[in-house]
């Protein structure tokens, strides 16, 4: 019993290697022998999760990622508990499907990161590729719960067909919140163009200014009370960094997407 | 393997007329024999069930049409990968992905690891029977064949307008040989053609189809009296016009009296059975579909069972699938198969919480416990339409405990279920042997192959043993042993060999002086040349027709 489980990678990957089997659901409750043994996927060729990463610790809650990780995808799918630490940059779908617990990822992260998540906190302090919070290939809904919180800026289609949740970013791509069935998006700084295109019920907030699509309609200049809960929350649990102004100020709401069932909104904040 | 002697398990083979007794199975290269020298091998199936291999006689499982439902859900396939089984017999294992519609090779696997060892797909437009025969032989462990859908053929509606019922019985039989079909199948009776000139709904059987000659009725008459002039082991398989539609049980009434006296299969019964009305209102309609049934030796049925969880909705039946695409806002594929049919598919959840869904559910199983004659009325869930094939144990588990049926009632939406027979209460319980009827017997000699659905001398050497289980859905879903051909395919539950199976299709003949005329047509309007069009290379023997 240690209190973390340590995977120092041991030489730069010069290949993309499937990880979907490190989580803490699968680590847990093994020894440092037994996640040595388990296998990550170079294609469709097995490889042995000790052959590339040194491990240490045993049979813990915490497990610690060590190295430059852009090349190792699916890390942490399907997480139900406990917490996963990336001190580096990681590849594609990090916490995708995740249930619960919580990812910390200390560098970047690519595209499809907390994609149909369900549960749990995914937290970035970098980057993100595109489609954060989104759908699975071909699936309806994107994320159906939980929070992930980018410090950096998102790529394209950030929350695209997002269900539930919460997705915050410092900045977002073309086309955050496509398709977006429900759920909240919070974006601190610029927005791409198409932001809500195709939103059935979500909600969008602005912070710093947003090219409203003529699918919108405005509606009325108001303090959304629930709002300031949100925001309060989220620097409470996530520490993030929250002007006053945000928390008090007024704000636009636009209601849309029209051209869908126009029950979603665009909250614009108003500098005063 | 060649010989090998079954001993101490009850044999199940109401085609027999055996019931549970305990007796020697024998086989010998492939087929039951009727006795073995003493020194023969013996696989000990002491306490256990044995009956003759599950036949589904009504499935989508390899068409063109399925590959386009496996294209349109790639977040299935991220869901539920499949490995590549552990073989021992020197065969390539084959990783895949599962769903409701899983790849060809996870097809073949979990159809043997359900006990299952011949499938029937159930639409194949005849242009896409080349996609049908590779999928196939991308299948194992399953014989397959397959039905040719010819009721929204453009040819054949010419003919039957230019009242040429010679020249369509001819160009049924040349669709059959060309493409390696098994049996003539009818979906939605003109209603298809009708769709591609964006007529949304077949009123009545005698709707004009282009031209007053051409209705349903006569579609109907023409194909099925085609089945029966070519001698074809299986009568013409139809699929009636509303599926889907509440109010279309008397649709369904309709085209079974049209056809009286006639042989004929109607099938996924349970999406033709509603009462009610378009627009208004849902209601049971399978007591009056099944007393017909009961009352007419001619004819058989397939129920098409919905089982509640995800489906995928797939059919030539255009129509429908709009109708379904709107009112779930769920993303839709609709193809024209150019001169011959079309074809729809739309991803869809049957919910206990919903009403209509419930309606369903409850019909389906009225339809099977009503049913006076079990050889006529078998299992099929129209995978993946009503459920996928996965769901077959827990629905003998329906047919076989009342008590668990009754509990799964009360968890159902009841707000459409008044007056309908289950909510009154019917005691039924199926028999092993029953089930053995509706998931082997019954679906083999509908289908007219004398060497399958049973264990007596001659029949093809494929069988499934069962351990008992008090939970039938347990019992069903994992057979001890799985035989196909007398290779032991599941050992001990798991999958060990994966042969490949056989094509089963019929060679009709016909005239010759059909050619003349189909070239011209042909030459006139298809994107193919009429050398091209025929399956060649086919290797099995076809299954004889004619009155012999």
């Amino acid at each position: 019993m240690s209190d973390r489980i340590t995977l120092t990678l041991r030489a730069p990957l010069e290949r993309a290697l499937d990880a979907e089997v490190i989580s803490v659901d699968h680590l847990a409750a093994r020894s440092a022998q037994e996640i040595s043994a388990l296998r990550l996927w170079d294609g469709r060729h097995p490889v042995a999760l000790g052959d590339v990463f040194s491990v240490s610790g045993e049979r813990a809650q915490t497990v610690v990622l060590e190295g430059d990780l852009a090349k190792l995808h699916g890390v942490g799918s399907m997480m139900s508990a406990g917490a996963l630490e990336i001190h580096g940059a990681i590849g594609n779908s990090v916490g995708a499907r995740m249930q619960g617990g919580a990812i910390a990822v200390q560098g970047s992260a690519a595209d499809d990161a907390g994609s149909a998540m369900s549960g749990g906190s995914l937290v970035i302090a970098g980057d993100v590729g595109d489609r954060a919070g989104g759908a699975l290939q071909g699936a309806p809904k994107g994320m159906t719960g939980g929070h992930i919180i980018v410090r950096g800026s998102a790529g394209r289609e950030a929350g695209a067909r997002m269900r539930r949740g919460v997705l915050c970013c410092a900045a977002a791509g073309p086309f955050a919140g496509l398709g977006m069935i429900a759920g909240n998006i919070i974006v601190a700084g610029a927005i791409g163009d198409g932001v809500g295109a195709g939103n059935k019920r979500g909600s969008i907030v602005a912070l710093g200014g947003v090219r409203v699509p003529h699918t919108y309609a405005y509606a009325c200049t108001y303090r959304p009370p629930h709002l300031l809960l949100m925001l309060l929350f989220l620097r409470d649990r996530f520490a993030l960094s929250v002007d006053d102004a945000h928390l008090h100020g007024l704000y636009k709401r636009y209601s849309g997407d029209l051209a869908e069932i126009g029950k979603g909104e665009i909250l614009e904040w108003q500098a005063t | 393997m060649t010989q090998l002697r079954i001993t101490g398990g009850a044999i199940h083979d109401p085609a027999n007329g055996i019931d549970g007794d305990v007796r020697d199975i024998c086989i010998d290269d492939g087929r039951i024999v009727a006795s073995l020298p003493g020194d023969a091998p013996v696989l000990r199936a002491d306490g256990m069930v044995v009956m003759a291999g599950g036949i589904d006689m009504h499935a989508h499982v390899a068409s063109a049409s399925v590959t386009l439902g496996r294209r349109l859900l790639p977040e299935e396939h991220t869901l539920d990968p499949v490995r590549a089984p552990a073989l021992e017999d020197g065969t390539i294992p084959r990783s895949g992905s599962g769903g409701t519609v899983p790849s060809t090779f996870t097809t073949g696997y979990r159809y043997a690891g359900l006990g299952y060892t011949t499938v029937f797909d159930a639409a194949v437009a005849p242009a896409s029977a080349r996609q049908t025969h590779a999928e196939f032989d991308d299948t194992p462990i399953i014989d397959g064949g397959f039905f040719a859908l010819l009721g929204n053929d453009q040819y054949l509606h010419r003919q039957i307008a230019a009242n040429e019922i010679r020249r369509a019985r001819d160009y049924a039989a040349w669709v059959l040989e060309s493409t390696g079909g098994y049996a003539i199948k009818i979906v939605n009776p003109g209603g298809i053609e009708l769709w591609k000139r964006n007529v949304r709904e077949v009123k009545t059987l005698d709707d004009p189809v282009g031209t007053s000659n051409v209705t349903p009725r006569r579609i109907l008459e023409v194909l099925a009296d085609a089945s029966i002039e070519l001698g074809l082991p299986h009568p013409t398989h139809i699929h009636c016009n509303n599926l889907g539609v509440a109010g279309n049980s008397a649709m369904t009434l309709d085209t079974m009296r049209a056809l009286e006296g006639r042989r004929a299969h109607f099938t996924h019964l349970q999406f033709h059975s509603y009462g009610g009305e378009r627009g208004k209102s849902w209601s049971s309609a399978a007591r009056q579909i099944v007393e017909y049934v009961n009352g007419h030796p001619e004819i058989t049925g397939d129920v098409g069972q919905v089982m509640f969880g995800d489906a995928t909705t797939l059919t030539a039946d255009g129509a429908v699938e709009y109708l379904l695409h709107m009112s779930t806002g769920k993303k839709w594929i609709n193809a024209d198969v150019e001169l011959e049919t079309g074809c729809g598919i739309v991803p869809y959840s049957y919910r206990e919480k919903a009403a209509i869904s419930s309606l369903q559910w409850v019909i389906g199983l009225e339809l099977f416990l009503l049913s006076a004659d079990p050889w006529r009325m078998v299992l099929s869930t129209d995978h993946p339409n009503g459920g996928s094939f996965m769901s077959y144990p827990d629905l003998i588990r329906l047919l076989m405990d009342r008590a668990y049926r009754d509990e799964k009632l009360k968890g159902v939406n009841q707000k459409m279920l008044a007056g309908s027979a289950l909510a009154d209460g019917i005691t039924r319980e199926y028999t092993l042997n029953e089930i053995a009827i509706i998931t082997r017997a019954g679906p083999a000699r509908q289908l007219g192959l004398p060497h399958k659905g049973h264990l007596g001398a001659g029949a093809d050497a494929d069988i499934t043993i069962y351990s008992r289980d008090a939970d039938y859905a347990k019992m069903f879903s994992t057979p001890r042993y799985v035989l196909k051909a007398g290779t032991l395919v599941v050992e001990e539950g798991q999958l060990r060999r994966a042969p490949s199976g056989k094509r089963i299709f019929v060679q009709p003949g016909y005239d010759d002086a059909l050619l003349r005329d189909l070239g011209k047509y042909f030459e006139a309007y298809s994107s193919v040349q009429l050398a091209n069009y025929p399956v060649t290379g086919l290797r099995d023997t076809p299954v004889p027709t004619g009155a012999g």
